[in-house]
């Protein structure tokens, strides 16, 4: 039987970053002319521990506020209210030198290869950049060093580096996104979507080169994804949120075997599986209608859910703890019980 | 069965300043009635411009079909003038675009779009061309679909607008229905939601469907026959259970072990098998099998001569050198 990523300890369970209480809200204009606004809560109320050394995966469909959390956490935005805490230090504080010195800890790889590098730019100019703008091998032959050192490391020739980004394919390109991001040795890598762009037989190499380097330079990854599959393949542990909030976090393994909010479920259950013999039975919900349906009271989650009770139209649930690092934001204790339609057969053999 | 739609060798060749690229070539397929057809591959092998030109829609120049025959109900599509091709094009087949955010028109509300080939194709008037599109809405699970056709196409969801555009498709009827990767956009849930949809309607109304896309577990939930599409030509061609037990070709093995599963926990250090190096170039493809450069059974004869698809099982065939 294969070993199970998610029964290995984690080598050190110290904390690297600490997001409490989080919230982001945008507002949005109603019409040209009105001045009514609406807010739409991208993050709302998230609290969440990245271990050092792990993989924290993160999924949820779109608009879900996955990505506006990854940006907190590399302060591309400013929170509506909550702190951020990496290695004990409030990030929303930071400024100046110390602000700089933080995003060379924290980098992030971008979703789409084709969008994300200048294109007047050759592939060594962005992967040295990075030095330039921290005045960090600032003599130009180690930094020359360096980006050659970099290219071997993701997979690229180091012929390649005067070549622009249209000569390159989108696995090459990302590797140099991922080049850029490395340069700087930081702890912690968002990666945001970074293989949902790419070709099914390039996903696969990227994914093995992400986990490659994690080894290597013991890189903290915080992966962002809606591929359930993708995610299930390179994560220690998995959170998935749903209307801004984390509505289940669990170690890998127990998430897949072991869902306990119906969300989770949802999603699982949707997902197609590439065998024809296991035609799966989904309950035809129609979710986008349900979205639309009044959520400022109770779960956000009740007009969808199938096991809803009267609560759950009232109260909003809090993310609780169901022991063996399980959280769960659902009133539905036994939950489990009254889902029997939803077969896991995902649970491995 | 009958068989709806037959290719005969059809190539689509597009001539630019680097030379000639082999979008699609000599491909051959069958459809039969009811049946659904999965066309995989990954970018850039030709795919969708085989669904455009089976709609005759490759835009010329620079491309044009260089060779073939494509039989739609006993009839060569490529005999065919322009104007008769109107009136199949949209009426009896019909194409799901990849992009809903993008093939819908802007300025246009959603009930003119749809209703536009309902008076195009039935001559009905405005009037009843509208309740028909109504009806149509109705049909692909669209929530008071008498709103809807007042709205424009940027007051909805993504996948609100992909039923928009497969009521489209269904509007006069189809038999035959092209769609270009109708899910990719689309969320998890919404996907499941517009497969089972298309599922239903191919059931309900006997609409045979030809379905683009490069995940192959869309493939398994919802086509009874497979073709793998590599650098513009077929390389293997199965039923599905068929290609999933047995797949033969390599680059289909490889494809298959690479994909991350979820019913599947990594292996022992949870690296996926990769399949090595890159889809070469059209304009540059190397003598021989087009695979050779990633192939693990690459043998010298790759290197020289081109396989045929040939048959290797009855209904299962395959474009390589491992099978004789």
């Amino acid at each position: 039987m294969n070993k199970d990523l998610s029964n290995q300890p984690l080598i050190m369970k110290l904390t690297l970053i600490d997001i409490r209480e989080l919230k982001k809200y945008f507002t949005v204009k109603a019409g040209f002319l009105s001045g009514n606004q609406n807010i739409t809560k991208a993050v709302d109320g998230v609290s969440l521990r990245i271990f050092k050394g792990e993989t924290l995966g993160l999924v949820g469909e779109s608009g879900c506020g996955k990505s506006t959390l990854g940006r907190l956490i590399l302060r591309l935005e400013e929170p509506t209210e909550g702190q951020i805490f990496f290695e004990e230090e409030n990030i929303f504080n930071f400024s100046g030198v110390h602000l700089k010195d933080y995003r060379k800890k924290v980098q992030i790889i971008f979703q789409d290869p084709y969008a994300s590098l200048n294109p007047r730019r050759t592939a060594g100019n962005t992967i040295g950049e990075p030095l330039l703008v921290n005045k960090i091998k600032f003599d130009k032959k180690e930094r020359e060093d360096e980006i050659a050192r970099m290219m071997d490391i993701v997979g690229l020739t180091r012929e390649q580096k005067d070549r622009y980004p249209h000569e390159f394919s989108g696995g090459q390109r990302q590797r140099i996104g991922i080049a850029r991001a490395l340069v700087l040795r930081p702890k912690l890598i968002v990666a945001d979507e970074p293989v949902s762009a790419l070709d099914v037989s390039i996903q696969a190499q990227i994914l093995n080169l992400l986990k490659e380097l994690q080894k290597e330079f013991s890189l903290t990854y915080l992966f962002i994804s809606h591929d359930l599959s993708v995610v299930r393949h390179i994560s220690d542990r998995i959170a998935v949120m749903h209307f801004g909030r984390i509505v289940e976090l669990a170690k890998n393994r127990e998430l897949y075997e072991n869902p306990l909010h119906p969300y989770t479920m949802e999603l699982l259950s949707a997902v197609p599986i590439p065998d024809p013999k296991r035609k799966k039975q989904r309950p035809m919900q129609n979710v986008e209608i349900a979205g639309t349906m009044d959520t400022t009271k109770g779960c956000p989650f009740h007009p969808r859910c199938p096991v809803k009770v009267e609560m759950c139209y009232e109260d909003e649930p809090e993310l609780k703890d169901r022991g063996d690092d399980h959280f769960v934001a659902c009133h539905m204790e036994g939950c489990k019980i009254r889902c029997t339609n939803f077969e896991s057969d995902l649970s491995v053999q | 069965m009958a068989k709806l739609l037959e290719v005969r060798n059809l190539s689509t060749h597009f001539e630019t300043e680097y030379g000639t690229v082999k979008a699609v070539d000599r491909v051959d397929i069958v459809v039969d009635e009811g049946d659904t057809l999965g066309i995989v591959g990954e970018s850039g092998c030709g795919k969708t411009v085989l669904a455009i030109s089976l709609m005759r829609l490759v835009p010329s120049p620079p491309g044009r079909i260089a060779s073939g025959n494509i039989f739609f109900d006993g009839v060569d599509l490529l005999s065919l003038n322009d104007e008769k091709m109107r009136n199949i094009r949209g009426k009896d087949i019909s194409m799901i675009f990849q992009e809903p955010m993008t093939s819908l028109n802007p300025v246009l509300r959603i009930g003119e779009q749809v209703s536009e080939s309902i008076k195009l194709h039935q001559a009905l008037g405005r009037k009843e061309a509208m309740n028909r599109a109504i009806e149509m809405l109705r049909l692909v699970g669209m929530p008071s679909p008498e709103k809807i056709i007042l709205n424009y196409p940027h007051q909805m969801s993504g996948g609100m607008r992909q039923r928009v555009m497969i009521a489209m498709a269904l509007c006069c009827g189809p038999r035959l229905m092209l769609a270009d990767e109708p899910t990719t956009a689309l969320d998890v849930t919404i996907q499941a939601q517009i497969l089972d949809l298309i599922n239903r309607l191919k059931r309900d109304s006997g609409t045979s469907v030809i379905l683009i896309t490069h995940d192959l577990g869309v493939i398994a939930e919802a086509s009874q026959h497979v073709a793998i599409m590599y650098t513009g030509q077929i390389v293997e061609y199965a039923p599905v259970t068929e290609l999933f037990s047995t797949p033969l070709h390599p680059y289909t093995r490889g494809l298959m072990e690479s994909i991350p599963r979820i019913d599947d926990i990594p292996g022992q250090d949870g690296s996926l098998k990769a399949i090595s190096g890159v889809v070469p170039s059209l304009y540059n493809l190397p003598n021989g099998c087009t695979f050779q450069d990633r192939c693990p059974n690459a043998m010298d004869i790759c290197r020289e001569n081109e396989p045929e698809l040939k048959e290797n099982s009855p209904g299962h065939r395959v474009h390589c050198w491992l099978y004789k």
